[in-house]
């Protein structure tokens, strides 16, 4: 087997393009990308694929929230963005959208970092991963059940379209901001040097290839009917207007590509025989163009 | 983070209590190892307030071959579960071993890790160690950190996707280890399709016949005839603490309305489905392969060729009924 350079977790966890970054004053951006140059044997493919592996803290008046734990390889700077965006408060809350390693794997290192945090969330199983965690440190929460933080409520959501059994969605009332866990993420190249932007700020040549390669690694989704799933959605943005999408694989969308980003993914789920051949669903299909490992967040 | 003793040198060849005593409060916060066998039946592993786990032990499936490793633990709070049961679940990780070799097929979850610590402690010796799993969930991998970095020179079998190299939540490998991974443990494909000889063992991998997770494997292992399910064919539980994890009749199996409930609580991309695709290659799995055990990561092994036919009737049965279910979900925004 070839030799490996030291530190090999750092150059497949990767931090780029100024993480941490505070998008508002009540809301930051942690976390890095996975990149397929870290993995053995990809060292020489190209392009480099990024899929984004991220999480937010939302600094309420009173509490505060971080929605997702972010990957466990980038705890080796997720540990610093932490203290960086807190400034010395605690994390009071911490959103688990699924029992998912790039979603929830720090989970542990979190509660132990800050000894009065709550896991919540649909969190059934977190006691078998951390049985030195207090039962009443992982509290379950149900769809339309929240927390609050102050200035704003954090509103358990029914995920619509579920990477595992148990993933929910959480909506910050304040900032109309909701976070989708798989929903809405996508995939960038390292060439194309995107780590660390938002849509806003990128031209539109480069928003539209972003926005080709939505990652969605859901399966079984061809096997049902997704109109009624997206008219789903719908309802649930009227009942939850949505100026803010984060997810754990893409910045914060928001501003004049929220709602173009937000119809052309939906047009893509509603008929995956149009737009980007990138929908992962039925075993067997061929994975698109940065490899099914890729498009599930794990390079 | 480790100490300066070499784990591998003072575990070769020791006994169980030499492996707790050198275990046991290493890590602060890590909870505490049963520090002995447990007695069946008794309790353990219950500090007030925290999860509970019961039988920590090895349950021999075939002499000299095969293990079940794992614990109890109550039928609550389980993503898996449609409700909560007034029961128990079996939690499970394998071992299958020849003279030569030892292959630790799921590592299990971290509160099967005093089942797993005497799992190393007897099981390994000086066999060459070889490490698999169907899938990079913590319920599969959550003691691989232990089994990594406490075994002399294992190997990787991996055939699924990235991710899991990373989730190594054991604080006795050190960072420096878990860093340089890559670069110590060696990984040989398993992927879709292959099969390999490890000694006298021989396992052919495949695409999951029904899964949540895009990259799911199952695996079928010729000499004992056991196909690793992940967490398919987990609907077995248990009333009490003390009731077998091996179910070896085709009697008292629970209904294939029943089962579809369990299915779509964890696959819920069933419900309102269709997919008889996927159940045409699920029944042919069964045609391919003469499984003569079914062992997956959470619930009884199914053991017996009779046991296994009946369960797979009732999982095709239970696979029709899920994909009329309602999507409960997409209900909430109607």
């Amino acid at each position: 087997m070839p030799e490996l350079p030291k530190d090999t977790i750092q150059k497949a966890y990767v931090v780029e393009g100024g993480l941490p970054r505070m998008v508002l004053p009540d809301l930051a951006w942690v976390g890095g990308c996975s990149s397929s140059a870290g993995w053995p044997g990809r060292g020489e493919v190209r392009p480099i694929s990024h899929e984004p592996c991220v999480s937010f803290v939302i600094l309420g008046s009173e509490k505060t929230l971080m929605l997702d734990t972010g990957h466990f390889g980038h705890w080796w700077s997720l540990d610093g963005q932490l203290d960086a965006v807190l400034q010395g408060r605690p994390l009071d809350y911490v959103f688990l959208s699924h029992q998912e390693i790039p979603h929830t794997g720090n989970m542990g290192r979190l509660l132990k970092k800050y000894p009065g945090c709550v896991a919540i969330g649909d969190t059934r199983d977190y006691h078998l991963f951390h049985p030195e965690v207090p039962l009443e440190q992982i509290r379950i929460l149900k769809h339309g059940e929240k927390v609050s933080l102050g200035d704003r409520d954090i509103v358990m959501l029914d995920a619509v379209w579920k990477d595992l059994s148990g993933t929910m969605w959480a909506y910050d009332t304040r900032r109309k901001l909701i976070y989708t866990a798989d929903g809405f993420g996508f995939v960038h190249t390292h060439e194309e040097n995107l780590c660390g932007m938002m849509f806003h700020e990128m031209s539109d040549a480069q928003w539209k290839a972003c926005s080709d390669r939505p990652a969605l690694p859901f399966f079984g989704m061809r096997a049902r009917d997704q109109k009624v799933r997206v008219a789903a959605f719908r309802k649930l943005m009227e009942r939850y207007p949505i100026e803010i999408i984060t997810s754990g694989h893409c910045g914060p969308i928001m501003g004049p590509p929220l709602k173009p980003t937000i119809e052309k993914l939906l047009a893509t789920i509603e008929d995956p025989t149009k737009g980007p051949r990138f929908l992962m669903g039925d075993a067997g299909e061929k994975p698109g163009l940065f490899g099914g490992e890729a498009i599930h967040g794990l390079v | 983070m480790s100490s300066n003793i070499d784990r591998r040198d003072i575990l070769r060849g020791a006994g169980v209590g030499v492996v707790m005593a050198v275990l046991s409060g290493v890590e602060p916060g890590l909870a505490a190892p049963a520090g002995k066998e447990a007695a069946p039946g008794s309790a353990n592993g219950a500090t007030a307030g925290r999860a509970f786990s019961a039988d920590q032990m090895i349950t021999e499936l075939v002499p000299g071959r095969l293990y079940r490793v794992g614990c109890v633990v109550k039928a609550e709070r389980l993503s898996w579960l449609p409700q909560d049961l007034d029961g128990f679940e079996a939690v499970n990780s394998y071992v299958l071993t020849d003279k030569d070799n030892v292959v630790f097929f799921e590592m299990g979850l971290p509160i099967a890790r005093p089942a797993m610590e005497q799992a190393v402690a007897k099981l390994v010796g000086n066999r060459r160690v070889y490490v698999d799993f169907t899938r990079n969930e913590a319920d599969c991998i959550g003691n691989m950190g232990y089994v990594l970095g406490t075994c002399r020179n294992p190997t990787l079998l991996y055939g699924t996707a990235g991710g899991v190299l990373e989730w190594i939540n054991d604080p006795h490998v050190s960072e420096l280890e878990v860093r340089n991974f890559l670069g110590r443990v060696p990984i040989e494909s398993a992927k879709n399709g292959e099969t390999k000889k490890i000694g006298a063992m021989e396992f052919t991998w495949m695409d999951a016949g029904t899964k949540m997770m895009l990259m799911t494997q199952w695996a079928f292992e010729k000499s004992t005839g056991c196909l690793f399910t992940s967490e398919s064919f987990g609907w077995r539980h248990i009333p009490t603490i003390n009731s077998p994890v091996i179910v070896d009749t085709a009697a008292s199996l629970p209904s294939a309305v029943t089962v579809a409930r369990e299915m779509v609580a964890r696959m819920n991309w069933m419900r309102e489905a269709e997919y008889q695709p996927v159940i045409d290659r699920f029944v042919s799995i069964f045609k391919q392969y003469d499984v003569q055990m079914i062992a997956p990561v959470h619930g009884c092994v199914i053991k017996g060729r009779e046991a296994v036919v009946a369960h797979v009737e009732r999982a095709v049965e239970a696979l029709k009924i899920a994909s009329k279910l309602p999507d409960t979900e997409r209900m909430q925004y109607a």
